[in-house]
């Protein structure tokens, strides 16, 4: 919105007022650079288990750190938080993190054994809570049984392509199950959707913690083979 | 008989995946993520279920089947059975005007009273004319119809010389889900249907729906009409509703209790003086229904077993210059056993069938009942199939008849395949033939027919191909014939003539139906043509798939016919082609858009004389699906 008067020439009162709002500022900025570090701080420690990690993800590339810090030289630079990589499974990370937990050769004793512990530390918490910052989709579950070609539909020859949004709920039970594209065939599109909605999933994960999220699901009801007169006595009863 | 609909219905239920065998349950249980290496590269799927395709399993594994699909149905719009019929059914029909209006329908070149009409399972007709009441049959409440010509006395019973046309209404088996519609169209046509059929809970399905068409209609009559010429919109009125429950017990039985009801309205134009004074609207109301209790289950590992219990009535009352009241009911019994026997199957059943005339006219007698036992086998030996079928029918009126049929077929391959058959049929004499006062023989005999037929099947690509020759001989036909004009066993015919069949999927998003006859129907008394049946006829039905939307045509070709028993210049009625469009959209996956062209040429045609047909009509249909 544009001034449509002139802003008011400040008196020397009013410098009083500048002081302190100028102040807040910095105690704003302050506290959030504070905040920062000590975000920083956190993921320092852990990123000597991202640097392994790295090998499994396919990217982003993960900046390279220093090494662990040996005593007496000077604070590991700030790293900057990085994202991560699209979930690598709990067990690799885990795998990882036991990797570099057994003791690496280091000059001083004392602060050898300082930043295994101090990784070994994190290592435990990692494995506890594998991923805090995990955000991913939720998935199917291995064991969901797909429908039986419905008999009708095998009958008549019909084939056809299904695809469905499901939502799947927090404890991975699925929600409301919506049709994106039909088949063209009902007795598919029900088959296929009476299906699905008694499958689990792995619910979606935001920041590691299950929400409620939505996957667009594709089936494909397909016929083979050619007819056969052969079998066809095998039919009859 | 109808209790072949009934183990065909539980066959084809969800429950019997009993059938399926157990090589095929391994390709059903595919792992999860498939897609990437199972899938082809064009289409992305993340799952694919895929079967074996299956042979349609009739109850005549020898003699071919024509089947009119939920799809093809739906595609029609707000029609006739009997033009859907003329298209896809490979049979010859006359209408007497428009939508509504009394139809024939003649299969294999067989008069109009050769042709039975079963509504699932239940036999369907008037016992007085001996045809049924096709126009009464609302499209929008069944979902399939099978179609087999042919003498097939010895598995159905009486009449059926030209064939057995079976309609199913919409059940959960086929038709799942709900469904709403409304259609617009020409001379202010005008449909709401609403339907479900779906589960409830594991073990029932449920099944409703009704429908409500009206059309203002064309004018029925023309002034060739010699009975009665009255220029006015002769209209139509129709109220349809069905119910149908069915209970599995367990995977081996089940029982199922299905309903349909169909009142009409339907203005038409009679009386013996074209004077302007002395015209009056006339109309008559009809009621069809069936009921039909079915049980079918398995008694043991080798014996399948059916019960139908039916009943079925049609009603028609004419408001007109002679008003009347015929009321036929049809009340039926029937067991019907299957068991694995000897390397086949063998049938053994039982029947029931008695048939009441209640009408103002006094017939002479007014019901009769019909005793009928069957005994048949069919069985394969490596490529050989054989099937044998006997019946012996105890007509109260006539006494007892026998039909049979011996069928065989070679698989040349397994794709292809030769197949022979002969069997004999019957007609039974209608109430008015017999019993009619003043114009009744009661002593009649029925009408009997030879038949054989050879014939040919086989895939091709995507595609089914069949071709049947066949030779039909009708005798002891019922003429009203000189000198006393009273209904004689005198008359003869023989129809023979090839069908082409082909049907498929010809790419991946056209799918094309054909049928084509070539016949010589012949009265054996003149060597002339049969009244009101041609020489060739066929249709052609195309379906082409694009992305969300369908479009579509119907293609129909009539020969030339007469509409008398000598092929006189006065009696012709020309040969016909006709062109129907369709088309449907799918804006969402729960909104649907549909429309159809009717005789896009706006062809004049005759299939009667004196009679109309529909010129070039369009419609318009808003069809919803809620995902329940």
């Amino acid at each position: 919105m544009l001034a449509t008067t002139a802003p008011p020439v400040p008196t020397a009162p009013r410098w009083r007022g500048v002081a302190v709002v100028l102040a807040l500022h910095g105690l704003v900025l302050w506290g959030w650079s504070m905040a920062s570090r000590s975000r920083e701080v956190v993921v320092q420690v852990e990123t000597p288990a991202l640097v392994m990690i790295q090998v499994a993800a396919p990217s982003p590339a993960v900046p390279e750190v220093a090494a662990p810090a040996k005593p007496g030289s000077r604070p590991l630079p700030p790293v900057v938080p990085i994202r991560m990589p699209p979930a690598p499974p709990a067990a690799a990370i885990s795998e990882a993190l036991a990797s570099i937990a057994t003791p690496t050769p280091a000059p001083a004793v004392s602060a050898a054994s300082a930043v295994p512990v101090l990784v070994a530390a994190a290592s435990a918490a990692s494995a506890a809570n594998p991923a805090p910052r995990l955000t991913r989709a939720p998935q199917p579950l291995p064991g969901n049984p797909l429908p039986v070609y419905p008999e009708a539909a095998r009958e008549d020859g019909l084939e056809g392509r299904v695809a469905m949004w499901v939502e799947v709920q927090a404890d991975g039970l699925v929600g409301e199950v919506r049709w994106a594209q039909t088949s063209g065939t009902r007795l598919l599109d029900q088959a296929a959707r009476d299906a699905v909605r008694r499958w689990r999933f792995a619910p979606a994960l935001q920041a590691g913690e299950p929400v409620a999220g939505r996957l667009l699901l594709t089936l494909q009801f397909r016929l083979q083979g050619p007819v056969s007169w052969l079998a066809q006595a095998e039919a009859s009863l | 008989m109808s209790l072949r609909t009934a183990l065909r219905l539980s066959h084809s239920s969800s429950h019997a995946a009993l059938r399926v065998p157990a090589a095929l349950a391994l390709l059903l249980q595919a792992p999860l993520h498939v897609a990437a290496q199972t899938a082809p590269a064009s289409e992305a799927s993340d799952y694919v279920v895929t079967a074996a395709r299956s042979q349609v399993v009739t109850r005549d594994s020898v003699r071919p089947v024509t089947v009119i699909t939920a799809e093809d149905i739906r595609q029609a719009g707000a029609g006739s059975l009997t033009d859907l019929l003329r298209t896809m059914g490979g049979v010859e029909i006359t209408h007497n005007g428009g939508l509504g209006q009394a139809s024939s329908i003649f299969m294999r070149g067989a008069s109009s009273d050769h042709t039975v009409l079963i509504v699932d399972g239940v036999r369907l007709g008037s016992a007085t004319l001996g045809t049924a009441s096709f126009e009464s049959i609302p499209l929008a409440l069944i979902e399939r119809v099978e179609v087999l010509p042919g003498p097939s006395s010895s598995l159905y019973g009486a009449d059926a010389i030209g064939g057995v046309i079976q309609v199913f209404t919409k059940s959960a088996l086929r038709s799942p889900g709900a469904t709403v519609s409304l259609t617009g169209g020409s001379h202010n046509l005008q449909q709401a249907v609403a339907g479900y059929a779906g589960r409830i809970g594991e073990q029932t399905e449920l099944s409703a729906g009704i429908d409500f068409l009206r059309t203002d209609g064309i004018n029925a009559t023309n002034a060739d009409n010699t009975y009665g010429y009255n220029p006015d919109k002769d209209g139509y009125l129709n109220r349809g509703g069905h119910v149908g429950i069915t209970q599995h017990f367990g995977p081996d039985q089940q029982v199922a209790l299905k309903l349909l009801r169909s009142v009409s309205k339907v203005h038409y134009d009679d009386g013996p003086d074209p004077d302007a004074d002395t015209r009056q609207d006339s109309y008559s109301t009809t009621v069809t229904q069936t009921m039909a209790l079915q049980w079918s289950g398995k008694l043991s590992e080798r014996w399948q077993s059916s019960v139908v219990v039916g009943r079925s009535v049609d009603l028609s009352n004419d408001y007109s210059t002679f008003p009347g009241t015929f009321k036929t009911t049809q009340q039926q019994f029937g067991w019907l056993n299957h068991v694995a026997l000897a390397g086949g199957t063998a049938t053994a059943g039982v029947e029931f069938l008695k048939q009441e005339v209640d009408s103002d006219t006094p017939y002479n007698l007014t019901e009769r009942t019909i005793r009928s036992g069957m005994l048949g086998w069919r069985g394969s030996f490596g490529a050989h199939s054989v099937q044998i079928d006997l019946r012996q029918d105890r007509n109260s009126q006539f006494g007892n008849h026998g039909t049979g049929q011996l069928g065989w077929a070679y698989a040349l391959d397994g794709a292809s395949r030769v197949r022979a058959s002969y069997g004999t049929a019957f007609h039974a004499p209608t109430f008015n033939e017999l019993y009619y006062p003043g114009f009744g023989t009661p002593d009649l005999k029925p009408e009997h027919s030879k038949s054989f037929e050879f014939g040919a099947d086989t895939r091709l690509g995507g595609a089914d191909l069949t071709a049947t020759l066949f030779d039909n001989r009708i005798t002891d036909l019922i003429e009203y014939a000189p000198p006393d004009y009273l209904p004689h066993n005198v008359a003869k015919a023989r129809i023979k003539g090839l069908v082409l069949t082909a049907g498929g999927q010809i790419t991946r998003d056209l799918r094309a139906k054909l049928n084509f006859t070539w016949q010589d129907p012949l009265n054996e008394e003149t060597d002339d043509q049969l009244r009101r049946r041609a020489r060739v006829f066929g249709g052609l039905h195309l379906v082409q798939q694009l992305g969300t939307a369908q479009v579509g045509s119907d293609l129909t070709w009539v020969g030339k016919r007469y509409d008398a028993d000598v092929e006189s210049a006065d009696a012709r009625m020309g040969a016909y082609g006709l062109v129907d469009l369709f088309a449907g959209w799918a804006i969402t996956p729960q909104w649907r858009v549909e429309g159809r062209v009717n005789n896009l040429a706006d062809k004049r045609y005759t299939t009667a004389q004196g009679y109309n047909s529909p010129g070039r009509e369009a419609q318009l249909t808003l069809r919803w699906t809620p995902p329940l």
